[in-house]
């Protein structure tokens, strides 16, 4: 019983998750995810301290009837298990080749962002390659950020001005990450390195704006 | 009284040593960034990355001295090999602690390649580690070795992986010790060949000038980190199961479903490591989905069997509660809520807000410092008891377990709440954006506190039987 209304309310909380990643920044999923753990967390101290003081009576347990107990929770946690993955996989975050309505690539380095119209590849092509220090997009409109490292694993995470998580990926030597972002809320978002990658990590930053639709037109 | 060898009581007391050194390292971390002892900024990561590959390194060795101990009962492992390994634990340990704290040398706990190729420290520190790194590897993966190879002169593979009971048979009857341990071992040998192959990559950068592929490195470095941090937990719960029967007064026996979810756990435990690289969309896809199924996956027998047997074993039974009881139990409820932690951030939707906030640090220490650690110290608290006896005192053991217990709680919830709220790990310093950061490390530097005060309670009831037993 206790399993079942367990098993109910994980449903609803990922039923709740967003379909589109990053479509609006708020905190919902990590709302989601801190009550999930909370409640788990509670229910198992619960069986815990419930079978702790069921020692004070010893008896011999029903063996066949635990057994019994122990089929119904498999059954159930299989059942959990793949309606949880049918619901959050197809959720997941990866790029596809649907339209983008602006292309920017995003390069790190210890311990900066760079952006640009083209990709960079080398530290040669930082000098010959025309970056864009004031990177604004329109809200509501589709980003592809392009991400790579020139030295060592960083990430790519945006923050909007409430300080919550929109968006990441890594930022890996030789390869180019892909994160599509919509992001409809106009304001100043942030961008922080989110792999430890040397001594000044936590200073590493960065900013863009997304600008109201009226600001776009107005441009 | 029951003789304990010297090899174990050496492992118990490096553990007792190092473990609140390392704690101590941690508490300047949260003190930093709570903005306490902003002086000692500069010591940061470099203790970050000490503490980290100090506790990993710390917690495979005690769990595996006390598997080791706990399968002497049925097997004989060579004393020489072990001792070999602890030598060159001892030797890592000070090449460690001379390239962190002398030389500054500071790529986080799984030096992510090519970071420690990276950095502002001296060369020389890169050298230091990267020796330290083949000493332990080598060191460990010869007493994995020896392990198994005392379990195959008394048991054939079939048997020490309880096939047998899977077909029906029951016997000859295997400890749950048994089958445990020879998973892990097998695993760990895995875990280490990986280790190999990443130092390999590092020397090939690092001496002939030819960088490795950061994405085949990465997927290395956390099949190995992974796989280490999981086998030290099953390692503790392969001594859970053979002590905490004696508590209990029932037994806890190898059965089919019980042969079936640990040789589950050794496929499983393969996979599931592809969740750290959610966030590296160019790995394939179905790498990312592998490790999600892989991770749920490897919550149904843990949580099925092992912690519902573990439940059926206290129910109703004459249970001697004592400082080992206590410890056990309270070993298996963190690694249940750590669980719960590691399969919600285990899921890629979700993953994609928690990753690298300090959710990751809050699932991974609910299961090290509620589970893994308590486990273990139940045993050597058991072990030290039987060899030295005096009076317990459960006053003072009810005390020491909610000191820890509670301290550790609030210690954790901090992180919890923090990667919640969206707080980075790892941050020496957080930005104005990040408001909640420092408040929440100043909260979670106040309970660590209250642990590490339960703790030297524990240390005073184990170590004063440490010594005796020495001293036999």
């Amino acid at each position: 019983m206790r399993c079942s209304r367990f098993g109910a309310a994980a449903l609803a909380a990922f039923a709740a998750l967003p379909a589109q990643h990053a479509a609006a920044a708020d905190d919902t999923v990590q709302t989601i995810a801190l009550t999930v753990f909370l409640l788990a967390g509670i229910a198992i101290i619960g069986v815990f301290v419930w079978v702790a003081r069921t020692t004070a009576a010893p008896r011999d347990a029903d063996i066949a009837a635990a057994y019994r107990l122990r089929r119904v929770l498999f059954l159930s946690a299989m059942a959990l298990v793949v309606i949880v993955l049918g619901f959050t996989l197809p959720r997941s975050p990866y790029a596809s080749n649907g339209a983008t309505d602006r292309l920017v690539y995003a390069t790190a380095l210890q311990f900066a962002f760079v952006y640009s119209s083209e990709p960079v590849t080398s530290r040669e092509d930082l000098g010959k390659v025309e970056t864009i220090t004031d990177l604004e997009v329109p809200a509501g409109s589709t980003v592809e950020f392009r991400v790579t490292s020139l030295d060592v694993n960083h990430n790519f995470a945006i923050y909007d001005e409430a300080g919550v998580l929109v968006a990441q990926v890594q930022a890996m030597p030789g390869y180019v990450n892909r994160l599509r972002v919509k992001i409809d809320e106009p304001g100043r978002y942030t961008v922080l390195c989110l792999e430890y990658c040397g001594l000044a990590h936590h200073v590493m930053s960065s900013a863009f704006i997304v600008t109201a639709p009226a600001d776009t037109s107005r441009g | 009284m029951q003789r304990l060898d010297r090899n174990t009581l050496y492992w118990m007391g490096v553990t007792l040593v190092v473990f609140p050194i390392l704690v101590l390292l941690g508490l300047l971390m949260r003190a930093v960034q709570a903005e306490a002892a902003t002086g000692l900024q500069a010591l940061f990561y470099p203790a970050m990355t000490l503490h980290g590959l100090g506790m990993a390194g710390l917690w495979f060795v005690a769990s595996l001295a006390a598997a080791n101990r706990v399968l002497m009962r049925y097997i004989e492992p060579s004393a020489a090999v072990n001792r070999v390994a602890l030598l060159g634990t001892l030797v890592g340990v000070v090449l460690l602690i001379a390239a962190t704290l002398i030389g500054g040398f500071a790529p986080g706990w799984y030096f992510l390649y090519p970071l420690p190729l990276h950095g502002t420290w001296p060369t020389w520190s890169t050298i230091a580690f990267l020796v330290a790194l083949a000493v332990l590897g080598v060191a460990w993966l010869l007493w994995s070795l020896d392990l198994l190879r005392a379990i195959a002169k008394k048991y054939t593979l079939r048997h020490a992986l309880a096939w047998h009971y899977i077909g029906g048979a029951s016997e000859p009857v295997v400890p749950p010790a048994i089958v445990i341990s020879t998973v892990s071992l097998i695993v760990c040998v895995a875990c280490l060949v990986a280790a190999v192959l990443v130092l390999l990559g590092f020397l090939g950068d690092f001496v002939l000038g030819a960088p490795a592929d950061a994405l085949l490195m990465k997927n290395l470095t956390f099949f190995f980190g992974h796989v280490l941090v999981n086998l030290s937990l099953y390692l503790a719960v392969a001594v859970v199961y053979d002590v905490l029967p004696e508590y209990a007064g029932r037994p806890w026996k190898t059965n089919k479903i019980v042969a079936i979810s640990w040789n589950c756990v050794l496929v499983i435990v393969l996979f599931a490591y592809a969740h750290h690289l959610y966030m590296d969309f160019v790995q394939p896809v179905s790498l990312h989905y592998i490790g999600q199924i892989a991770s749920y996956s490897s919550a149904i027998p843990a949580a099925v069997v092992t912690i519902f047997g573990a439940l059926l074993l206290v129910y109703h039974s004459r249970m001697r509660w004592n400082l080992t009881s206590l410890f056990m139990y309270l070993g298996l409820i963190g690694w249940a809520i750590g669980g719960v932690g590691a399969v919600i951030d285990s899921t890629i939707a979700v993953n994609f807000k928690l990753h690298n906030t300090l959710w990751v640090p809050a699932h991974f220490h609910t299961y090290m410092l509620l589970g893994l650690v308590p486990m273990v110290l139940g045993y050597f608290y058991h072990a030290c008891q039987e060899a030295a006896p005096q009076q317990e005192s459960a006053g003072l053991h009810r005390l020491l377990f909610w000191l820890f217990a509670l301290g550790s709680a609030g210690f954790l919830l901090m992180f919890y709440f923090s990667g919640a709220d969206s707080v980075p790990r790892r941050f020496a310093l957080y930005p104005e954006l990040i408001e909640s950061g420092s408040s929440l490390a100043l909260i979670g530097l106040i309970s660590a506190s209250v642990a590490l005060l339960g703790f030297l309670i524990y240390l005073w009831e184990t170590g004063r039987r440490w010594v005796k037993a020495l001293a036999g």
